[in-house]
């Protein structure tokens, strides 16, 4: 017994004794800073979730950490663009992509979707395609089916159907909520353009209702546009001309009067009534000018 | 037929006696004496400006002493004009550097010229080299030549003008006497004068006008002054306020006493409120990290430890 007892003893000693490895160090302050960036996004603050993840980016550069540089240089570049900061946004996304460079590791295919999206939103269209393509690329499902949308877009309004057609074929098995309506989106503008502009229309619809089930009401507001061109293409002036107004109220209640105003132009051309035209008139001079814009710095 | 005897002799005697009597009358010119007399040679540089009639023969005098004479007067090719002079040698030690040269006329104005030294005090002339600076003297004609000139640029101009004022003034006298202008029909017409009358006579009423609005103004006043809601009123009221004012600005200073304590307990609590924020930070995330922790907790049907957060927002808020 007493051989099998020490043997016994001998293997648990090391099981009591063994105390689990010390905790890797963590930096509280970047936490805190990220932590604070995400909760004001969530809470639908990007001007101020873009300064907290400013904070955590240069807490990032403090530390040289290569990882947490491109993921805050990311979440500001987001942030940014969701505070209507193209200009800026596509600073950060850039300053970032060299960053990861200069320290030897590659820029991921969201970052660079960012980038595209700036690009887009301040009218490079060509060079948005370019790069939302080497996103299509990548290994980033989600980022790869936004950078479908994208060119989907970026080929609507440049006139190429087969690049729109390519587009809408990579969005056939939407993945999310966001997606399909990513997918209506699209098959809307193909629709509109072979002149379907009653499908167009009840597409643009579908779309905008899940846009707004998914709280995204800057997408819904240009789904909400696009049934206005289709109800205008097939000659129900009145009724796009209230959809305009009402994608351009979404968009100026979200601080985009660089959206609104076309929409506005539109909707004024369209009216047949004079309280439409007033309605549209008043929102269009309650827009803040060019000088106020922040998209516009 | 006349026969001269002994003519050779007579003539030979007429010779001699002319030569005797010219060497007589030499000596007694006192020529023969020049000659031979020791004499200083002194070169006098004269002014650019004119020799002032100074000619070979000229006089120099020491003092009003004779001591010496021009010899010759040179007009160097460089420009410069000198005279050359022979001084006595008795008049030498009178003639030092600091010796100066004016060329004088006899008369003042008319005469001869000559060259009058001044008695020198400096040191003593090199008379190897001697050489002195000549001016010439300014004569009075030429002085009172230059005045006139002055006074004649002067005069005339201020006679021209008086010409021209004068000549004014009978083309004015004449205009007036004509009744041409203002004044002058004042002068030859009584019309403007009738007419000034008659607006005179206009302003009557106005006048009256303005007795009657002084009188309201003045009645005015002293409604003012008497009615309840006129300038005493208002004086008293704003001695209410003043007094409200002056009891709230002492109540403020009593106030004031009070503030640096105020100061001092305010400072001491916010000194406190960074660290106060450390901590509510650090507890806040205390109680971030147990709430997660108890989420995954398998007991409050959670699922174990729980999945490890992204950093990076999802792709899918990347809004066109």
């Amino acid at each position: 017994m007493k051989p099998a007892a020490a043997l016994l003893a001998t293997l648990l000693l090391p099981a009591c004794t063994a105390s689990p490895p010390p905790a890797k160090p963590e930096d509280a302050i970047l936490q805190r800073e990220s932590a604070a960036g995400n909760l004001a996004f969530t809470l639908e603050r990007p001007s101020e979730a873009a300064a907290q993840y400013e904070a955590a980016l240069q807490r990032a550069e403090a530390r040289d950490d290569a990882a947490a540089i491109g993921d805050y240089g990311y979440d500001l570049a987001v942030a940014q663009l969701a505070a209507n900061q193209p200009k800026q946004a596509l600073a950060s996304a850039r300053t970032t992509r060299t960053a990861l460079v200069r320290r030897g590791a590659a820029a991921f295919p969201a970052l660079i979707l960012v980038e595209a999206t700036a690009l887009y939103r301040l009218g490079d269209l060509n060079e948005a395609d370019s790069l939302a393509a080497e996103v299509e690329a990548g290994n980033d499902q989600s980022a790869a089916a936004g950078a479908a949308f994208l060119s989907g877009l970026i080929a609507d309004e440049t006139g190429d159907p087969s690049g729109l057609d390519a587009a809408l074929a990579r969005l056939a098995h939407p993945q999310s909520l966001a997606q399909s309506a990513d997918a209506f989106e699209l098959a809307a503008r193909r629709d509109l353009r072979d002149g379907r502009y009653e499908t167009a229309a009840s597409e643009a619809a579908r779309a905008a209702d899940i846009r707004r089930a998914g709280l995204d009401y800057r997408g819904m507001a240009r789904a909400l546009a696009l049934q206005g061109a289709a109800l205008a293409a097939s000659g129900e002036t009145t009724r796009a001309a209230d959809l305009y107004i009402q994608a351009a109220q979404s968009a100026a209640a979200q601080g985009d009067p660089t959206a609104a105003r076309p929409w506005l132009r539109r909707a004024l051309a369209l009216a047949n009534t004079p309280a439409l035209r007033q309605l549209a008139r008043q929102t269009l001079a309650s827009l803040p000018t060019a000088q106020d814009d922040p998209s516009q710095h | 037929m006349i026969r001269l005897r002994h003519t050779d002799e007579w003539v030979g005697l007429m010779v001699i006696a002319a030569v005797l009597l010219f060497l007589g009358a030499m000596l007694e010119a006192g020529v023969l004496s020049a000659w031979f007399r020791p004499v200083a040679h002194l070169r006098i540089v004269l002014p650019q400006s004119g020799v002032g009639g100074l000619s070979a023969g000229a006089d120099v005098q020491v003092l009003g002493i004779h001591a010496g004479t021009v010899g010759r007067v040179v007009l160097n090719p460089n420009g410069q004009i000198y005279a050359e002079a022979d001084i006595d040698r008795q008049a030498e030690p009178f003639i030092r550097r600091d010796s100066t040269a004016v060329i004088r006329r006899t008369f003042g104005v008319a005469g001869a010229a000559y060259v009058d030294i001044s008695r020198g005090t400096g040191a003593p002339m090199d008379w190897r080299y001697a050489v002195i600076d000549a001016t010439t003297e300014v004569a009075p004609t030429d002085t009172l030549t230059a005045m006139l000139t002055r006074v004649q640029q002067k005069v005339f101009p201020v006679l021209d003008d008086a010409k021209r004022t004068m000549d004014a003034l009978a083309a004015l006298a004449t205009g007036l006497q004509k009744g041409r202008g203002t004044i002058g029909e004042l002068l030859t017409e009584d019309t403007l004068a009738r007419e000034t009358e008659q607006q005179i006579a206009g302003l009557a009423p106005v006048i009256a006008h303005l007795n009657d609005a002084a009188t309201g103004i003045d009645q005015l006043a002293q409604r003012a002054a008497s009615s309840p809601q006129g300038a005493p009123e208002l004086l008293n009221r704003a001695d209410a306020l003043l007094a409200n004012l002056q009891s709230a600005s002492r109540d403020l200073a009593r106030a004031a006493a009070a503030l640096p304590a105020i100061s001092r307990n305010l400072s001491a609590a916010t000194t406190d409120l960074p660290a106060l924020l450390t901590q509510s930070q650090a507890t806040a995330a205390d109680m971030q990290r147990l709430v997660t922790q108890l989420r995954s907790l398998w007991l409050l049907g959670g699922g174990g430890r729980a999945p490890a957060e992204s950093r990076r927002l999802p792709a899918s808020q990347i809004e066109p």
